[in-house]
């Protein structure tokens, strides 16, 4: 007698997946790629909960070491005494409290929300793109921020720490997306088109970008490059709150089109089958990428790799099924940005490399490795 | 993204991020090229990985980092800054004087070379009679070949007496140019046109009208072709300015003369004084000199008792530099560096019985960190900011943009004991700095220097040297440091 799986209260899979299989009027023990492939995904179910479990007690773990390392002697367990004080209302060392609460606090704070925002803006472009490569400023938004950046310094004058430099920086870093949406709507929405305008805005914002870099003063060069390469020296607290709603929002929403990407990633015919527009999927996807990234670059600058890093070191050990990855990636990511941050702060002291600097040595030779490596077909 | 900035760690995430593309590109297009053997792949995968890590240690390990303790501090003299081979006696004139040394040398049949290298005025290799006929010949203003100690302490020429249009790097120039007598025929500047246009005219009248800005690369280095179409016969700049390149190519074209002397910046021990004073006498204008030599021999002997007196009774203090720019918010200290140049203001702080908090490393200007600052918590914080005085600022708006660093330091040591000052890079990183010495001195030390003498000599300074001659300084943004009151 054959075996018969009763999947129809598993809340893993999609409906449209548990429909397909009961559908089948062969026994399911007949086909034995099928039944493989279901028991396979059953027994590892858990252990892909226990991961993303584990990397969320892990984020905590390393959070609250990195407040507790910097370059003022601050002992482990004094750090965590200073934030109570403080939350408490009782500051008793103006100075710890200072270095803890306002310097690194924030960093740490924001490190992780820009890193996870990065990391799951990864996941997204990786799957609507069907590119390993892919990556957030896949959407052109490093060079229409970067464009921003130059024209606020060097035309207006703006700080980029400022308010109106972010406001200014986020604007410009969403007027790519907004070019790449319009071509898409001409011709169309397919992965190759997708990255061949953003490389193509890309290039032209770039030279726009580096035409304004010639004739400026080489105060304001340096500024800009230290700005390109990605900081989170410039965190405070008061900018904390917008990044972390635009973050959260989009990991909210990518969490819910979590079982349409994983549908997308096989194919646009095998999305069309399902029941789901590839084409409109994927530009809603390139704006919600859009947003995130450039909220993310406007108060960061832009920091490389962590898009493309997160999502892939993460896939080794969780696999493709986006419902699990987009968490444990934007997990990753955050842990990723701030382990980063904090050996560029130790290394060298008392010279600070930039945490951009740090992700460039851990992203080069994994983009080495992608170049060489998986035969992966699904991203 | 091109490229034109040779800052290495950007060279390798610029590279990077351009080979993503091209990947991402080629993933894309589903190129097909043969399947290469994996090991190949690997081993060369992991050439590249270690020569990339290779590359970045050795970039990031370059200099001396936090290992050795802080160079002790130094003393800069003003005196002995004639660098033209004539100058026998090793003062500041090229005089009669001169003539009797070496005529004196000649007698004696002993030249102690190492001692007195500048007595051999035609560079022959020996000292002659020769030699005081020559530095008599320069005194009467007759045309030959002067030589001079360079920047590389090397020997160099110029035809003497030096005249000509001049073509410059920085607006330091300028204010060479007005002690020396040369300020009218500056008509070039190898900087951008918003620069050249934001000239002050208070400080550098009708420079902004008569200057061709070259405009164009990051490091100015000078368009020999632009050159010489502007008819220029001198360039004085720094070494972006008169690099090698640039070098190589005008020793094939005569009529313009290279200066290898530094308008800013100290190289080998060598800065602007030295400038000053040699140009002076290149140029047969050394009654124009006297002024500021007398000027700067006073305040340095000032300078160096209250050093002696500091070093004796151990008040000498630790320091930073912060360096503080509007359109910066990073966090960067000026300090000593492992190469042979010096930030401007590194150089005038450094006169005072400061010793810098932090060891010498890279090239000088360090990213860093509040914390690290805090970390390093050194006893005297100097804000030194780029933009206020070239930019106008009123004296509110200066103080605000150091307010808001200052903010961040309420922490430190400096600043409960407040001794936080700022100065304005463009004032005090260049000629003007040795002015207002004596009056920061007066607020770190209130018992070796005078505050009313600093002011006075702040004062002294502009009236004689600049073209404000008769302005209050304090109604000026820049000319004055703010103590930390100012700023709070």
């Amino acid at each position: 007698m054959s075996e018969k799986f009763d999947l129809s209260e598993d809340r893993l899979l999609s409906r449209s997946v548990v429909d397909a299989v009961n559908s089948w009027d062969d026994p399911l023990d007949s086909d034995n790629a099928l039944h493989a492939t279901i028991q396979f995904y059953m027994h590892n179910r858990a252990w892909k909960y226990i991961f993303v479990v584990a990397c969320f007690i892990a984020i905590i773990f390393v959070a609250g070491y990195t407040v507790t390392i910097g370059s003022v002697n601050i002992g482990f367990m004094e750090a965590y005494q200073t934030i109570w004080n403080h939350l408490t209302g009782n500051i008793i060392d103006t100075r710890a409290d200072y270095v803890v609460w306002t310097l690194r606090m924030p960093r740490v704070i924001g490190g992780i929300f820009a890193g996870a925002g990065l990391a799951i803006c990864g996941v997204v472009m990786q799957n609507t793109l069907k590119n390993p490569l892919a990556d957030p400023y896949t959407t052109g938004v490093s060079s229409g921020a970067s464009l921003g950046a130059t024209l606020l310094m060097t035309v207006f004058g703006l700080g980029l720490g400022s308010t109106w430099g972010t406001i200014g920086a986020f604007v410009f870093a969403m007027i790519p997306v907004g070019i790449m949406i319009l071509i898409t709507k001409m011709k169309d929405a397919s992965p190759t088109t997708m990255i061949m305008a953003g490389i193509g805005i890309m290039y032209i914002f770039n030279a726009i970008t580096t035409m304004m870099m010639l004739s400026a003063e080489a105060q304001t060069m340096q500024a800009i490059y230290n700005w390109q390469v990605g900081t989170l020296d410039l965190l405070k607290w008061e900018q904390l709150p917008v990044m972390a709603i635009v973050v959260i929002a989009g990991i909210v929403i990518s969490m819910l089109v979590s079982g349409k990407l994983n549908v997308l990633a096989t194919g646009d015919e095998s999305a069309k089958a399902m029941g789901i527009d590839a084409e409109k999927l994927r530009i809603w996807c390139l704006i919600l990428v859009g947003i995130v990234s450039a909220a993310v670059v406007a108060f960061t600058g832009l920091i490389g790799f962590v898009g493309l890093v997160a999502p892939h070191i993460t896939r080794l050990f969780i696999g493709s099924d986006n419902k699990f990855l987009l968490p444990a990636s934007a997990v990753f990511g955050g842990m990723l940005m701030i382990v980063a941050d904090a050996v560029g702060r130790i290394i060298l002291f008392p010279e600070v490399i930039q945490v951009g600097v740090i992700m460039s040595f851990i992203g080069g030779p994994v983009f080495l490795m992608l170049l060489l490596g998986s035969k992966r077909q699904m991203w | 993204m091109s490229l034109i900035y040779n800052d290495n760690m950007q060279i390798i995430i610029i590279t990077i991020a351009d080979g993503l593309s091209v990947g991402l590109l080629i993933q894309s297009c589903s190129l097909k090229g043969e399947k290469m053997d994996s090991k190949i792949l690997i081993g060369a995968a992991v050439i590249v990985i270690v020569a990339i890590a290779g590359v970045g240690a050795f970039f990031l390990m370059n200099g001396n980092h936090g290992g050795s303790d802080p160079d002790p501090f130094v003393t800069n003299s003003d005196t002995n800054r004639l660098l033209v081979y004539g100058n026998a006696d090793n003062n500041n004139y090229l005089d009669k004087d001169d003539i009797k040394f070496i005529n004196d040398i000649v007698k004696n049949g002993e030249w102690d070379k190492k001692k007195y290298p500048f007595a051999d005025a035609n560079q022959d290799g020996k000292v002659t009679s020769a030699d005081a006929d020559t530095v008599q010949n320069f005194l009467d203003g007759k045309k030959g070949t002067m030589y001079y100690m360079d920047w590389n302490l090397e020997v160099s020429s110029v035809p003497y007496p030096l005249t000509g249009k001049f073509a410059v790097a920085y607006d330091s120039s300028l204010w060479i140019g007005q002690i020396v007598g040369f300020y009218e025929d500056v008509t070039y500047m190898s900087r951008p046109q918003g620069f050249v246009d934001g000239l002050r005219e208070d400080m550098f009248p009708g420079a902004a009208e008569r200057i061709e800005a070259q405009g164009g690369t990051q490091r100015y280095e000078f368009d020999l072709e632009r050159l010489i179409a502007a008819n220029i016969s001198v360039c004085l700049g720094d070494t972006n300015a008169l690099t090698d390149n640039f070098i190589s190519k005008v020793k094939s074209y005569p009529s313009i003369t290279p200066i290898l002397l530094p308008e800013n910046r100290e190289h080998n021990g060598l800065n602007w004084s030295n400038s000053v004073i040699t140009l002076g006498v290149m140029m047969n204008k050394q009654d124009n000199t006297k002024e500021y030599i007398k000027y700067i021999e006073e305040v340095s002997g000032k300078i160096e008792s209250a050093v002696k007196e500091a070093t004796k009774s151990q008040e000498t203090k630790t320091y930073l530099l912060v360096y503080c720019d509007p359109y910066e918010p990073g966090w960067y200290v000026d300090i000593r560096g492992t190469d042979p140049e010096l930030y401007g203001d590194v150089v005038t702080c450094e006169k005072l019985p400061l010793k810098s908090a932090m060891a010498p490393q890279g090239d000088g200007y360090i990213q860093t960190s509040v914390e690290n600052i805090l970390a390093l918590d050194p006893d005297v914080i100097i804000f030194s900011t780029w933009g206020p005085f070239m930019e106008n600022y009123t004296i509110d708006e200066y103080k605000a943009l150091v307010h808001e660093k200052l903010d961040y330091l309420k922490e430190s040591t400096a600043y409960k004991t407040n001794q936080c000052y700022s100065i304005s890079y463009e004032v005090y990183g260049t000629l003007p700095g040795i002015a207002g010495l004596i009056y920061l001195g007066s607020q770190i030390w209130p018992d070796l220097f005078d505050e009313k003498q600093g002011l006075e000599y702040i004062q002294e300074y502009f009236d004689k040297f600049t073209k404000i001659s008769g302005t209050d300084v304090k109604t000026v943004t820049g000319l004055l440091p703010l103590v930390q009151k100012d700023i709070e």
